[in-house]
């Protein structure tokens, strides 16, 4: 998602990211403990542990002690936040590298893009829309 | 219950090889570590000390602090499966099965028979059966029954997997980690089918030709490793500053196998630059680690 | 914090040494009484059958002492324990698994006394001893237990150095004889000393003598024994496996 290196703890928490943004974990939902985790995907409960500490140092779950890990009460707008940040870089940047190294000519991707747009019935902001 | 490993200093001679050269690391307690090393690399032999299965030449072993060697407090925590494990073989008619389980029973103290029984069912063996009849996978597994259901605070296994067939190392490997998750321990597996048990891995240490190559967290150790592909002008420059581990070319393709911390600025340029970044498994890492002379800085 | 210890290793041995003796010594028995059966079938018997039998359980305990240290002692270290453990350990066993031997022995004297009386057969000794009758029980059992003891300490020196190294185990074997035949002869047991091997090569053995001199030789031999078990065992490395 960030970029093609994806070691394990990336992926799981990549998998809780999208898991929050489409609404399977709501704010004060508990997350699954790093055990259940590391038996469910057979890894070392500390490669778990990581992917929940990358979590927690975003803010986007936080820790009850004693408890387990819980999705912040504004999980979702940050990762938003975080992938509207990252969208253009992650996104456009490689296309337009793309384009340029087989001679497509900028205007011609801008016309597409616009195109597609157009046909939406301009509304080019529907990844903002709430999907419940 | 588990225990640290404390390596310090250690030689082992056989005549005039040394296997293990002036060896220094910590294990900590409660971790699964991988013990990585090529053929002859002396990591048998490094842990038949830690065992103290073998005095050292000079140096010592510390288990949770105390020096192993003929001390019984230090080696009941130590439990050291190599291959099919140590049972008595051929002493007809006690060489069953069930007389390897009750040895063990008799002198490990944390001895879980249920288990034990559980894990005989897991691996289709029968109790009764004659360790010197049994195929090497079989005998793999009855060291892998005597090293799980043992329940020694360090427990090692080297290369338990010889002759099994995928689905019966799929078995050990399962019953490892639920085990382990569900008593503690710390682990160390010595193994050369390292795609298959990277994942259970917790931190690594590499040994090469008796000494330490590196230790390090795996998670740590594989971010560190990335294969970059591209233009080789960019390529190069991609690569500066880092240790190169491998190099192909292919016209004017460039592939090279990078070893160094990679920051998410250096990986927007590499993008930018159509550069091809791509994960390198740990065995390849450990395939170019142990092939280089030098060592990475 | 503080686990359950583990079995020691002398009640360990007796477990294993002790089972194996006492489920062999009926068809034992059973074997020997055929034999003299048959023997009566054809002919006169004018022996004591047991006495030569007798000869077996020698071998059977020395293989018993190479058991315990080329075979059983790589495993002891293997689950945990220590071979200062086992050489402390292991004594104690080795007296009383050789107690139950010697009994049992002692005991065919008794049960072929019984039979001889009933068939009216001599039950002659054909070979000099501590004892002059079968019937002196008490220096039958120990006779029997000086012999068992020495050629089990043998077997654990043997045992030991075959594991460690097969040359040493080689270099072993005259000791174990000189010190199996020094407690025979002690015992006055010529028929022994003869079906030994290579006792030729030996320089000979003083035989026959009190029971004061028997128990000193079998006893000091034995110890001297063990101490050489020790001195090859104490940093007996577990051999990498063939496998």
């Amino acid at each position: 998602m960030f970029d093609d290196r994806s070691p394990i703890y990336r992926q799981i928490a990549d998998q809780i990211r999208t898991q929050i943004l489409t609404g399977a974990l709501k704010p004060e939902d508990q997350v699954m403990s790093t055990t259940q985790y590391a038996e469910f995907y057979r890894i070392n409960p500390a490669t778990a542990a990581k992917a929940f500490q990358q979590l927690v140092d975003e803010k986007v779950i936080y820790k009850r002690r004693g408890v387990g890990m819980f999705v912040s009460p504004n999980a979702r707008d940050l990762l938003q936040a975080e992938f509207r940040k990252r969208f253009f870089t992650d996104v456009v940047d490689p296309v337009v590298t793309g384009a340029r190294n087989i001679g497509i000519p900028i205007s011609d991707v801008i016309a597409r893009i616009s195109e597609l747009a157009a046909r939406d019935n301009g509304s080019p902001e529907t990844t903002k829309e709430d999907n419940r | 219950m588990s225990a640290s490993i404390e390596v310090r200093d250690l030689t082992l001679r056989y005549g005039p090889v040394t296997a293990v050269d002036g060896l220094s690391f910590n294990l900590e307690a409660g971790k699964i570590h991988g013990l990585l090393g090529r053929n002859g690399s002396g990591k048998t032999s490094l842990l038949s000390v830690v065992s103290a299965f073998r005095k050292a030449t000079s140096g010592e072993v510390r288990i949770d602090g105390e020096p192993v060697w003929e001390n019984p407090r230090a080696t009941r925590k130590v439990c050291f499966i190599r291959g099919p494990g140590d049972t008595v073989a051929g002493d007809w008619p006690s060489d069953k099965i069930s007389d390897a389980l009750e040895f063990a029973s008799d002198h490990r103290p944390d001895w879980d028979p249920e288990y034990a029984a559980k894990l005989i069912d897991r691996f289709g063996l029968d109790p009764k059966a004659h360790i010197g009849k049994l195929s090497q996978g079989q005998r793999s597994a009855v060291g892998v029954i005597l090293g799980l259901a043992g329940r020694c605070p360090v427990t090692i296994f080297d290369e338990s997997y010889l002759g099994m067939d995928a689905p019966s190392r799929y078995v050990f490997y399962e019953e490892l980690l639920a085990d382990y998750l569900a008593h503690p321990r710390t682990v160390v597996l010595s193994t050369h089918l390292i795609e298959e048990v990277s994942r259970l891995f917790e931190e690594v240490v590499i040994i090469d030709r008796g000494r330490l190559l590196l230790q390090d967290k795996v998670e740590d150790l594989r971010s560190r490793g990335a294969s970059v592909t591209g233009p080789a002008d960019a390529v190069d420059r991609f690569a500066e500053g880092l240790s190169v581990l491998s190099s192909r070319q292919l016209g004017s393709t460039r592939s090279v196998t990078t070893y160094g911390e990679l920051g998410d600025d250096r990986l927007r340029q590499a993008r930018a630059a159509g550069l091809e970044i791509g994960p390198i498994t740990l065995q390849d890492l450990f395939v170019h680690l142990t092939d280089t002379e030098r060592l990475p800085v | 914090m503080t686990s359950p210890q583990p079995i020691s290793i002398t009640r360990h041995r007796i477990k294993m040494d002790g089972a194996g003796i006492a489920f062999l010594w009926v068809p034992f028995v059973v074997i020997v009484g055929l034999v003299v059966g048959i023997v009566a079938w054809f002919g006169e018997i004018s022996i004591s059958g047991w006495e030569t039998a007798s000869q077996i359980p020698r071998w059977y305990a020395g293989a018993i002492g190479i058991h315990m240290t080329a075979l059983y002692l790589p495993v002891y270290l293997a689950h945990g324990r220590t071979r200062t453990e086992f050489l402390r350990q292991a004594p104690p066993a080795i007296a009383i698994v050789t107690t139950i031997l010697a009994a049992l022995m002692t005991a065919g004297f008794a049960i072929e006394y019984v039979v001889y009386r009933l068939a009216d057969w001599p039950q002659t000794l054909s070979s000099s001893h501590l004892f002059e009758s079968p019937t002196e029980f008490g220096l039958v059992f120990v006779e029997f237990w000086l012999a068992y003891a020495a050629w089990m300490v043998a077997g654990t020196f043997l045992g030991a150095s075959f594991y460690r190294n097969p040359a040493l185990g080689f270099l072993m074997i005259p000791v174990a004889l000189v010190m199996v035949a020094l407690v025979e002869g002690s015992l006055g047991g010529n028929a022994t000393i003869s079906a030994l091997p290579l006792v030729e090569v030996l320089p000979a053995v003083p035989q026959s003598g009190t029971v004061g001199r028997a128990i000193a030789v079998g006893g000091g031999c034995s110890v001297v024994g063990w101490v050489i078990t020790w001195l090859v065992a104490r940093d007996l490395p577990v051999k990498t496996q063939a496998a």
